[in-house]
Formats: structure tokens, C-alpha cells, sequence
């Protein structure tokens, strides 16, 4: 047991202060964590390698996309802080999957990527109850005593210049710092992204208490100049304008997104490209096997994207700004862990980039990580009492999944501190209750990476919705002030008073509706109409009739969009509440922690095994599992059946 | 905690009645030794065996005696079965007894008494199903193969016995998932150009399971006769040679048959099989004005069981009026029968034709009922051509459909409705361009109902319902 007294053993080693949590690292998930812990009125340390890096954008300079757009908006509507910077800091901004319906319509914004970072900075070190402080974690500390329930627990860490810092709690969101090595070509470098210092020592330390390390590998593409570019031989993107903002605080206060924005790019590889790869595929530590952790599916590097997908000869490349006060430009889809010298040569293969001067290499990174399959759904490990992991340190990828996870992983520990109830989302009420349900049920082979078909309720799980899904959740735990609970209260109220009066008011046939309609292809009612009757043909939106529904008032257009979406997805949108009530019985049914899964005939061996690693809380949970087949259930449903009744025959028999 | 639920159970797995034999089935941990306290095998050098030391898969002859008594009760064989090859899965032993209720009974006492409990409803296939022989839908075909008596009904319930009903839906599962994966490309990497824009293709998968889907709902109509057996239904006048019929397909005399009017007085059923389909032939009562209340009683339950029918044979004697007959065949009709599948027989060709035949026809006719046969009981050919009728009406049930599985199943059957339905909402959310999102929600109740029957979801009230629905010992 690696305790503060043993430590202290330690020549030098000396006791530098007293926290109720602390949050090691101070990427996506590191700041929601601190924030959210230090708003809930708790004293919080949180301590980053790198000041200048917090917060830092080391792979695309944007937030957001499809179903991550989704998880930004969550994370505000719960109090979170991560919509609020990115609003900030947008230089480009657009509503992507805009045509195919609002369950997957999804926010995304290109960042200033200093900026960003700057901002965060500066908002964390103007938080009461929150202190900032460059240092090397190097262990955990924990208590001598194990708890009731044969946990060790937290007592504090210690720091690479020898000193202690007691907590309550520790969240640790070590990103891809912990014992990371970078790969360009043969080039190997004990280093963090971006040539930061790597973590040392932390990983070891949750090993030593017995917490299950993988490793992991992700990558980056490289940065070049923009004035070194031929934009002409490349097709533009501009932003779109008329989007809202990702905070909804911005959003009911009329902020609005820039109308000044920068543009992005795209090109597609040519033969070159293909032919420069090929030829030196050997040379990729991926393929000669000198890299051992295990790659994202849905974030391949570009010679991956060749090797995988060898029927298609070319794929496209977009670049996108990474700043106002930079010229570096991203190029998004074109990672690589090929030497330097061939990347020179495959950036120069793509139209309008053969005179590209490369600003920064790419390269692939490699990673400790905790099997997010030993946290439960609060994301505290299930082996170590108070502590937290949260972002990529349990599997996932991106910058918003990282967040998303920081915010629940910070208001967790703090309501652990407070001795309050904790806080589940479950994946009827949230992309962060899928995503962390995902990873804790189901576990991860390769950096997770949110997407909306993980959701199975996700007409319902909406970008625009995400406040009425999880702000009274913030308000709950005290992320949401009183203030902006009373504006989202009158949002939710003018939404439910507009549909119930467009429900109740009826147009009778005239020319003009009959012109309205006929202009979108829709044909005049016999008879009168109530307006959200109107609402729910195809074609049929709330603005087109405008004309004929005299006593409309003013709307903002969040309020809207909501009352339309309601009402034209009313049927559908009651076949996914069905559902959701079905998937919510099954959650209700909870599963003893005690239960010995071993004893239970009938179970699959494998079933067994499986459930006895995940300790599922009910029987929802256990049903998805990899592994556990519905038969499976069948027979725990019936054990379940059997205890109780055994249970009911013991009552009478006393 | 529950050693209840541990004993071995046991039942009898025959049916119920007396007959030659019977089979009683004991499963569970520690079967063999439960029935070592009951049962003597006896060994050529004229000293006992017990079954535990029986090996697995081997019979015995043996006698199963009262420990309490010392007395035979009856002589037996006894199969054993070790885990995890037996029926349940678990440890089993089969006590093949004589047939006599009384035997059945003693003999399952004498079980209980040496620690085994009572089955409960459809626990041996409960059991099976939870040790993972058989998926859900082989376990309710289990059902169907118990209760069919007929060779057709055999075949249709050896097929989802085998699977071949969830290799269909299997199917469909596969085509529904491709057409998810194709929307989701659209959703997930909108910018790309290479994503594919229109959802022609999806629509094309959404269509083709559709059919799919059809085919197997429609053969339910043919898969409720097999489970559910068709119905014909005799009618006419009193005396028109109903009961005659009835005896002529059935085979043997199992309706009095008499020279008075009225003879049947009331429902009578007799259930054959038709070329292995299986019929019930209800012989009603003759339709008529009576002041007679039972007759009158009988009269209504002969037009309720009419309307209910699959088949009607309207009987026409040759010495009827023929205005008389017109006039009840009206009545039937407006008594909800509907006139498709009423076919009019005329009946005792052997004596002599009805002088109305033709205006009999021309105003059926005119009422929408053209099918006529001509028969004498006493000749086979016309009730060989009778019993072919049968068969082609059957044949014709839910479409000509091609499909080599018939559901048999009123879930299955609704559920495959309910799954249609999903796929009807999925084709009008994308042609009325009312967004992917709500097409693939929608995909997605479909799945959830194919996986109902599959058995690749399972709800509790699902796995309960239908173990309950299976009698004691099977």
C-alpha cells in the first residue's frame, strides 16, 4: 500500500495542502471535471503538465460533428463549460446533416486553437474554489485501512517534486500522457502530443492497486502553411450562419455565431498518393509491428484507409484553419506514422499542396489506459474507492466525449465528497449516458468514438432538446444557477403554451392557405384545420403558414424549432417514448451485487465470467454486455424470479 | 436457498388417457438417484442394479416398486440420459410404463415420495431453452409438434423446429441491418462526397423485406388451419344427407344416421385428417323454423358455427323445394356466412337429381356463391372429388404462396404483422422525405420485433407466457 506515510518516508517529501478533489490533467475532461467540482462548491485542485497546453486542441482544430455536436450541447445543458469556450473561440461554424432530419442534425465549429486554450485558461483561473498548478502526478496515495467492502482508498497524490496533496477524491484524465511514446517512421520518442512531457510513474502506481491497464494508439495528420497552398485546385466550404450557438445560455440571451467566418477545404488523393504509400508501407511502425497498442476504426490513418478499404483508389482530404493568427492549416483524414521523409513526399501528391511547406509532422501516439470496464456507471473505479478516470484514459476518443465524461466524472466525485446520491445518466436521457453505459457495460478494444447510431433512442436524443433532457439534472446537482433555470423553465413553458394553442387553433380553407400550401406541394383541406395538424405533412413547416395564423406571437427560434419538431415527429417520437418506457422497466430490475454468478446453473460459462467482471446494477445493464445472450437473461430473469419467491417463503415461514 | 427449485421434477410426457404405454420423464440434478429408491433393475443372475449406476444412453428393463410397501407396481423401462446430452440438458431419466392412468399415477407418486416434485407447466422445455438447446422459436414449435395430428402440421412444425424459420427472418435481420448501415453512412460522415446522397438503395432493401416479411405473415392463414384445424361446416335441411357425409369422410359411423328429419339436434364434430391436413367437420343442425326450444337452440348454434367456418357444403337433397332452399341459403348469407366459401352440394345423386338444380345455381349465382358439386355418399369417387376441394381450398389459403415455411404460431404471426407495419412507416418516412433519422427509428422497432420470435431479445413476461402456454411434462 503506497500511503501519504510512506511517502513521507521519502527524504524531502512534505505535505503541500489539503483538497476536497483533485483532477490530474487539464485536457477536455480534466476541465470539466474541475469545473464542474469546483462550481458544486467544492475545494479543487487541478493540476496540468503543461499551463500552456491546457485545454489544448492537439488533433482537429474543431468541436463538435456528428453526434459530438450532440455531447457539447449535453455537457452545457448540464452546466458544463466546454459550449460556452467553443462559442468563443468559433471560426467557422455549421449544422451539419441539416437535410436528413433533426435527430442527426449536428453542431460543429472550426476552432481558434490558441485561442481556445487561452480562454479556458483564464475562465478555470477566475473560478472560486479552484486552484491551477503545473506538476507531475507521479502516484496515487491511498489509505492503510481497505474499506468495508475490500477497496483500497484515496487519500491523496504525490507530485514529481516530492510533494503531497491529501484529497478526498481524484479524477484523473490523463489523456494520452500516461507512459506515451510517439511514432514517426522509426523515430520513437518517449514524449506526450505535441512534444509535451509525457506522464510517468501514474500508470504504474493505478497498476500497483490493481486497476487493468491497456495500451491504445491514436495519430495526427500534419500542419502546413497556408501560404504555401494552392487553394484554387481545391473545393471551398463556407460556414453557415444562421446556426445557433452551442451554449443554450448563449443561445436564450441571443448570441449568435460569427458572421465573419474563415473557410475550409477539400481535395481528394491522387494515384501518387496511393503509389508513395504502397511503396512504403514497411516503413510504418503500425505494419513492421513496432507499435503494439490498438488503433481507432473510425479515425484510420491514411495508409490504414489504403489498406483496409483497397477497392477505393483515392479519398478525400479536408483542410481546415487552424486559427486567426496562424497560418497552419490541418489536414483532417490524413494521418500517418510514416516517416517524415515520405510524408513530405505524400502531401506534396495532393492537388494544390505540391508546394506545401510542412509546419508539423505527423505522427501516431501510444498510450496507457484503464479498462473502462472496472468503472462503474459514475465512473469511479470499481477497485479503487474515490477514484475517478475520465476521457481517453478510459478508452474513448475525441474532445467531446472526453468532456463529457470530465462532467459527470467531476459532479460524481463532488456529490462522493458531499455524501450526496450520484448521478446516472442512462441512455434514454443522453449521448453521455450512451457513451459511458458503452464503455462500462461493454467495454472497448479501440478508442471509442461517439456516433448517433450508438443511440438507440435518438430521435429523441436531440441536439436541440438537450436542455430539457439534462438541465433540471444540472440545476439537481448545482452546476445551473437559479437564473438560467428560470429562463430554460420559460423556454420549456412558451414551447408547451405555443403547441397546445396551434393544436386548438383551426384555419378554415381560404386562398391564401390554399396558395401556401400549394407552393410546397400540398394540397387545401376540405374542411378547417387545426395548424399543428398542418404542421405534420411532409413539406408543411410552422414559418410557411405564418400568413394565415393570425395570432402568432413572436417566437424565439430554439422555441420554434422545438415546437415544430414535436409535433411533426409526434407519432414517431411516441413509438421512441414506448420504448424508452420498455428499456426503463428492465433498468429498474436490480441485480444484487452480491449475487454469485458462478452458482447460477444454466448460465453460459462465458456469461458468467462476463457478468462477474461487469457486476451489472440491473438486469437492462447485463443484457448488453458482449457476451451474455438473451437466453442468458432468460435464465438470470428467472433466478431473479426464484430469490424473490424463496425470499417470500422465508417471510411466511418465520 | 431454493432447494424446491433444485429437486428433480418429473411428469408424464404422453398424453393423458389410458393407452399401451406411457412415458414418464424425470430431469434434473440428481435424477438418477431419486429414482434409485424406486426402481429395481433386475440382472440376469437375478440381483439388482440401481439406475445410477446405469451408463448414460443404455435401457433397462426394471420394476418400479413402492418403498414403502415392498410392492411391484408396475414393470418398466428405464432409459438414462447425462448431461449435456439429454433433452433438458440436465441429468434425465425416462421410465417407459404401462398406459393405465392408475399406473401413471401410482408411479409419480411413488417419485414424489422419493424426492422429486411435480413439473410445471412446459418446465421440461423451459429447461431445454435455459440450458441453451433450443432457441425460442424451436421451443414454441416444440408446442406445435405436440399438438399437431397431422402430417402437414408435422412437417410445418418440423421446419422452425430445424430453424428454417429463424434462417428466414435471420435474413431479413441481415438486409434490415445493411440497410441501417447505409443510412448511417449517410448520417455519420455527411461532408464526405463519396457518402452516398439518395436512399434509393436503402428503399429497394426496405422493399424486398417487406415481401419477405408478407410472404410469411400470409402463410399464417395456412399455418392457423394446421395449428388450429380448418373448419367445414354441413348445413341444409333437415334430412338432406349431412350426416351421411359426415360418415363418408370420416369413415366410420359416428353420427346416427336416420330417416327422420331432425335426427341432429345439435352441433356435432368430428375431427379427420385430409390428406394431412387436419379438418373438423361440424355437422349442424338442420336449419329450419321449429317450435321446438332445444332444436331452436341448436338451430342458433348451427348458423353461428356456419359463420365460423372455412368451408361450407350446403347440402341439397333431390326431393327438397327448391324455394325453400333458396330462402335459407339468403338467410345464412344475411346471417354474416359469406358467400365464397359456400359450396352447394347436391347430395343422394344415387336416388335422383332436384328438380330445381338450375334455378337453385342461377340465383346462387346471383348471391356470389358458383362453386357446385354433386355426390352420393355411397360413392368414393365423389367424396374423393369432395376431399379434393378441401385440399385446394387449403392450398389457396393466404395466396399461392411459395413459402416452405408456414408460421403456425399466433404470436409469430402477429408479431410479423406488427414488424410489417414498421417496414409500411419506414418506406412512407423516406418517400415523403420526412428524414433518415425517422426511417432508421423506425428499422430499428422492426428488428426488435423479428427479434421478439428469434429469441435475440427476450422480455420476462415473453420467456414466462410462453412456458406457460406447454401442458405438464413436455
Amino acid at each position: 500500500m503506497f500511503t501519504i506515510d510512506k511517502a513521507l518516508e521519502k527524504e524531502y517529501t512534505y505535505v503541500a495542502g489539503e483538497f476536497d478533489v483533485v483532477v490530474v490533467g487539464a485536457g477536455h475532461a480534466g476541465c470539466e471535471a474541475a469545473h464542474a467540482c469546483a462550481k458544486m462548491g467544492l475545494k479543487t485542485m487541478l493540476f496540468t503538465l503543461a499551463l500552456d497546453s491546457l485545454a489544448n486542441l492537439p488533433c482537429n482544430p474543431s468541436i463538435g460533428g456528428t453526434a459530438k455536436g450532440q455531447l457539447v450541447r449535453e455537457i452545457d445543458a448540464l452546466g458544463g463549460i466546454m459550449g460556452k469556450i467553443a462559442d468563443e473561440c468559433a471560426i467557422q461554424t455549421r449544422m451539419l446533416n441539416r437535410s436528413k432530419g433533426p435527430a442527426v442534425h449536428s453542431p460543429r465549429a472550426q476552432m481558434d486553437r490558441s485561442k481556445y486554450s487561452v480562454r479556458m485558461k483564464h475562465a478555470l483561473e477566475n473560478l472560486p474554489n479552484l486552484t491551477i498548478k503545473q506538476a507531475h502526478i507521479v502516484s496515487v496515495l491511498v489509505d492503510e485501512e481497505l474499506t468495508a467492502d475490500g477497496k483500497s482508498k484515496i487519500t491523496g497524490v504525490l507530485t514529481g517534486t516530492n510533494a503531497i496533496y491529501k484529497c478526498k477524491a481524484v479524477v484523473i484524465c490523463s489523456g494520452t500522457y500516461m507512459e506515451a511514446k510517439t511514432f514517426l517512421g522509426e523515430v520513437i520518442n518517449e514524449s506526450g502530443p505535441d512534444g509535451l512531457p509525457r506522464s510517468v510513474g501514474l500508470s504504474k502506481s493505478l497498476r500497483d492497486l490493481n486497476v487493468p491497464i491497456l495500451r491504445f494508439k491514436t495519430g495526427t495528420p500534419v500542419r502546413v502553411n497556408k501560404n504555401s497552398v494552392d487553394f484554387t485546385q481545391m473545393t471551398r466550404q463556407d460556414g453557415e450562419t444562421d446556426i445557433p450557438p452551442f451554449s443554450y445560455d448563449n443561445e436564450m440571451n441571443g448570441v449568435k455565431v460569427p458572421s465573419e467566418q474563415i473557410p475550409c477545404w477539400s481535395v481528394w488523393t491522387t494515384p501518387e498518393t496511393k503509389q508513395v504509400i504502397a511503396d512504403n508501407m514497411h516503413r510504418s511502425p503500425l505494419y513492421s509491428g513496432v507499435i503494439e497498442g490498438v488503433g481507432p476504426r473510425y479515425c484510420p490513418s491514411i495508409e490504414d484507409k489504403f489498406k483496409r478499404f483497397s477497392d477505393k483508389d483515392r479519398h478525400q482530404i479536408f483542410i481546415e484553419p487552424m486559427g486567426e493568427n496562424t497560418n497552419e492549416m490541418y489536414l483532417q483524414g490524413f494521418s500517418t506514422s510514416l516517416p517524415e521523409e515520405i510524408q513530405e513526399k505524400m502531401v506534396h501528391s495532393l492537388p494544390g499542396l505540391s508546394n506545401a511547406v510542412i509546419q508539423r509532422n505527423a505522427y501516431a501516439i501510444e498510450y496507457d489506459l484503464v479498462d473502462p470496464l472496472s468503472l462503474s456507471a459514475t465512473l469511479e473505479s470499481k477497485i479503487v474507492d474515490g477514484l475517478f478516470t475520465a476521457g481517453q484514459i478510459n478508452g474513448s476518443s475525441g474532445y467531446e466525449e472526453a468532456g463529457a465524461q470530465g462532467i459527470v466524472a467531476g459532479i460524481n466525485a463532488a456529490l462522493k465528497v458531499n455524501g450526496e446520491e450520484a448521478l446516472i445518466i442512462d441512455r434514454s436521457e443522453g449521448y453521455v449516458g450512451v457513451l459511458i453505459d458503452d464503455l462500462v457495460t461493454k467495454g472497448t478494444n479501440e478508442p471509442y468514438r461517439m456516433m448517433t447510431s450508438r443511440a438507440e433512442y435518438r430521435l429523441f436524443l436531440r441536439q436541440d432538446n438537450a436542455d430539457s433532457r439534462l438541465t433540471p439534472l444540472g440545476f439537481r446537482v448545482g452546476l445551473i444557477d437559479q437564473e438560467r433555470y428560470d429562463r430554460f423553465t420559460n423556454k420549456i413553458n412558451a414551447i408547451e403554451e405555443e403547441k397546445e394553442r396551434i393544436r386548438k387553433t383551426y384555419i378554415a380553407p381560404s386562398d391564401t392557405l390554399k396558395e401556401l400550401l400549394e407552393s410546397v406541394g400540398s394540397v387545401l383541406p376540405v374542411s378547417g384545420i387545426s395548424i399543428a395538424e398542418l404542421i405534420k405533412r411532409p413539406q408543411v413547416t410552422y414559418k410557411l403558414l405564418a400568413p394565415v395564423d393570425k395570432d402568432r406571437k413572436e417566437l424565439s427560434d430554439d422555441v420554434v424549432f422545438a415546437v415544430e419538431t414535436d409535433l411533426k415527429y409526434e407519432g414517431y417520437l411516441k413509438l421512441e417514448q414506448d420504448k424508452i418506457r420498455k428499456f426503463k422497466e428492465l433498468e429498474t430490475k436490480v441485480l444484487p451485487q452480491d449475487i454469485c454468478y458462478e452458482d447460477i446453473k444454466g448460465l453460459r460459462i462465458e456469461a458468467r465470467q462476463k457478468l462477474d467482471k461487469v457486476k451489472p446494477v440491473n438486469v437492462g445493464q447485463a443484457s448488453r454486455i458482449s457476451g451474455v445472450s438473451p437466453a442468458d437473461i432468460a435464465v438470470l430473469m428467472v433466478y431473479l424470479q426464484t430469490i424473490k419467491h424463496s425470499k417470500t417463503t422465508e417471510k411466511i415461514e418465520e | 436457498m431454493n432447494d424446491i427449485m433444485d429437486k428433480p421434477f418429473c411428469a408424464c410426457s404422453t398424453p393423458g388417457g389410458a393407452s399401451g404405454i406411457a412415458v414418464i420423464r424425470l430431469s434434473g440434478a440428481n435424477s438418477s438417484l431419486v429414482a434409485d429408491k424406486v426402481i429395481k433393475i433386475i440382472r440376469s443372475s437375478g440381483d439388482y442394479k440401481s439406475v445410477s449406476e446405469m451408463p448414460g444412453y443404455t435401457c433397462a428393463f426394471a420394476h418400479v416398486i413402492d418403498s414403502a410397501t415392498n410392492q411391484d407396481i408396475d414393470d418398466v423401462v428405464v432409459t438414462r440420459f447425462v448431461p449435456p446430452y439429454s433433452y433438458t440438458g440436465e441429468e434425465l431419466v425416462e421410465i417407459s410404463c404401462h398406459g393405465g392412468s392408475c399406473v401413471k399415477q401410482e408411479i409419480l407418486r411413488v417419485l414424489i415420495e422419493a424426492g422429486a416434485r411435480v413439473a410445471e407447466p412446459g418446465e421440461f422445455t423451459k429447461r431445454a431453452f435455459l440450458n441453451g438447446k433450443l432457441d425460442l422459436s424451436q421451443a414454441e414449435a416444440v408446442m406445435n409438434v405436440i399438438a399437431a395430428d397431422s402430417g402437414r402440421a408435422l412437417k410445418a412444425s418440423n421446419s422452425q423446429l430445424n430453424g428454417n424459420l429463424r434462417k428466414e427472418l435471420d435474413e431479413s435481420e441481415k438486409r434490415l441491418y445493411e440497410a441501417l448501415s447505409l443510412i448511417e453512412m449517410i448520417v455519420e460522415f455527411p461532408e464526405h462526397d463519396d457518402t452516398p446522397e439518395n436512399t434509393a438503395h436503402v428503399l429497394e432493401i426496405l422493399e424486398e423485406v417487406r415481401s419477405r416479411l408478407n410472404v410469411l405473415a400470409n402463410s399464417y392463414q395456412k399455418g392457423r388451419v394446421l395449428s388450429e384445424r380448418m373448419s367445414i361446416a354441413l348445413s341444409g335441411l333437415p334430412n338432406s344427407g349431412k350426416s351421411s357425409l359426415l360418415n363418408a369422410l370420416s369413415g366410420y359411423d359416428r353420427a346416427i344416421v336416420t330417416e327422420v328429419a331432425g335426427t341432429t339436434r345439435d352441433t356435432l364434430e368430428v375431427q379427420i385428417s385430409v390428406d394431412g391436413i387436419p379438418v373438423t367437420i361440424v355437422d349442424t343442425a338442420g336449419i329450419r323454423e321449429t317450435s321446438d326450444r332445444i332444436e331452436a337452440m341448436g338451430v342458433e348454434r348451427a348458423i353461428k358455427a356456419t359463420s365460423e367456418s372455412d368451408i361450407v357444403f350446403y347440402l341439397v337433397a333431390p326431393e327438397s323445394s327448391d324455394s325453400e332452399i333458396i330462402s335459407q341459403i339468403e338467410t345464412l348469407l344475411n346471417e354474416g356466412v359469406s358467400p365464397e366459401i359456400v359450396t352447394i352440394v347436391f347430395s343422394k345423386r344415387d336416388i335422383g337429381a332436384n328438380s330445381g338444380e338450375d334455378k337453385i345455381m342461377e340465383r346462387c349465382n346471383e348471391l356470389g356463391i358458383s362453386n357446385s358439386i354433386k355426390i352420393s355418399s355411397m360413392e368414393t369417387i365423389s367424396i374423393n372429388e369432395l376431399k379434393e376441394y378441401i385440399v385446394s381450398t387449403y392450398e389457396n389459403l393466404g395466396g399461392n404462396t411459395s413459402s416452405e415455411i408456414i408460421i403456425m404460431n399466433k404470436r409469430h404471426a402477429q408479431i410479423i404483422m406488427a414488424a410489417i407495419e414498421y417496414m409500411n412507416m419506414s418506406i412512407s418516412a423516406i418517400n415523403d422525405e420526412l428524414g433518415v433519422d425517422i426511417a432508421s427509428s423506425v428499422i430499428r422497432s422492426a428488428l426488435e420485433q423479428l427479434g421478439e420470435i428469434t429469441g435475440k431479445r427476450v422480455s420476462s413476461e415473453l420467456v414466462d407466457s410462453i412456458f406457460s402456454r406447454f401442458c405438464i411434462g413436455k
